[in-house]
């Protein structure tokens, strides 16, 4: 390869050296600049986060309510059965007794 | 590149797509602004150098030995520059050949192009960067 220019060999010489001794550093800041534009870029993003936050909150609340529903039924099943018991035994009793006259 | 385009885009993502689409045509369209820019090649001002840079250029007019070992970054970014006003085949060349250090063989291996052909590649490259140098050195004065 022919000298074309000694000044632009000695560029390009310096130039070589210099290469590893400037790794490529993210600029100051950058990552704080990262996150700061995830986190408001999360917000109104697709949405995909507040859909799943809501679709758990509503899941919560299904759970929540039926729940007490179900324990609510359970606690009225559990008042009918003893009168009805009694009003069964009385019905006999009155039954028997008319049969036994 | 890609990436940080892709993050900085990412309100813009409306979800009906998949993301695989989303990011695959922002690569796309990232390359092809590359491209573009690549055939625009806008020539290099003295302006638009750093002291550092413009410090390098003089120290190569006056002085005839080695540059100092403090001026290597300024001369890498002088490079850079000088590189940015060539055609990707030179740059590539000059890159692999001088600040890479890869013998012609190998580029010849790299790249499949003829011996020969890496040379005239080189050495247009090199008259290129000379005349720009020159230039910017006018301007100087």
């Amino acid at each position: 390869m022919s000298n074309v220019d000694p000044k632009l060999d000695r560029l390009l010489r310096s130039a070589a050296q210099g290469r590893d001794d400037h790794s490529p550093a993210a600029p100051f800041g950058f990552d704080t600049r990262v996150v700061a534009l995830w986190r408001a870029g999360g917000k109104s993003s697709n949405g995909l986060s507040h859909l799943l936050r809501r679709v758990a909150i509503l899941a919560s609340a299904v759970i929540v309510i039926a729940t007490a529903a179900a324990f609510r039924e359970f606690k009225t099943q559990d008042n009918l059965n003893e009168p009805s018991a009694n009003e069964f035994a009385i019905a006999d009793s009155v039954i028997q007794d008319e049969f036994s006259q | 590149m890609i990436f940080i385009k892709m993050f900085q885009k990412l309100p813009q993502f409306s979800g009906k797509v998949p993301l695989e689409h989303w990011v695959s045509r922002i690569a796309v369209n990232t390359c092809l602004n590359q491209i573009q820019s690549e055939k625009v090649r806008p020539e290099i001002r003295h302006a638009d150098l750093s002291e550092d840079e413009v410090a390098v250029i003089e120290n190569l007019a006056v002085s005839p030995d080695e540059l100092a070992p403090d001026k290597r970054f300024a001369s890498r970014q002088l490079v850079e520059h000088l590189l940015s006003a060539l055609k990707p085949a030179e740059r590539l060349v000059i890159d692999l050949l001088y600040l890479q250090g890869r013998t012609v063989a190998e580029i010849k291996k790299m790249t499949g192009w003829s011996a020969a052909l890496v040379k005239v590649r080189a050495f247009r490259a090199r008259k290129k960067m000379k005349q720009q140098l020159e230039r910017i050195s006018a301007e100087e004065n």
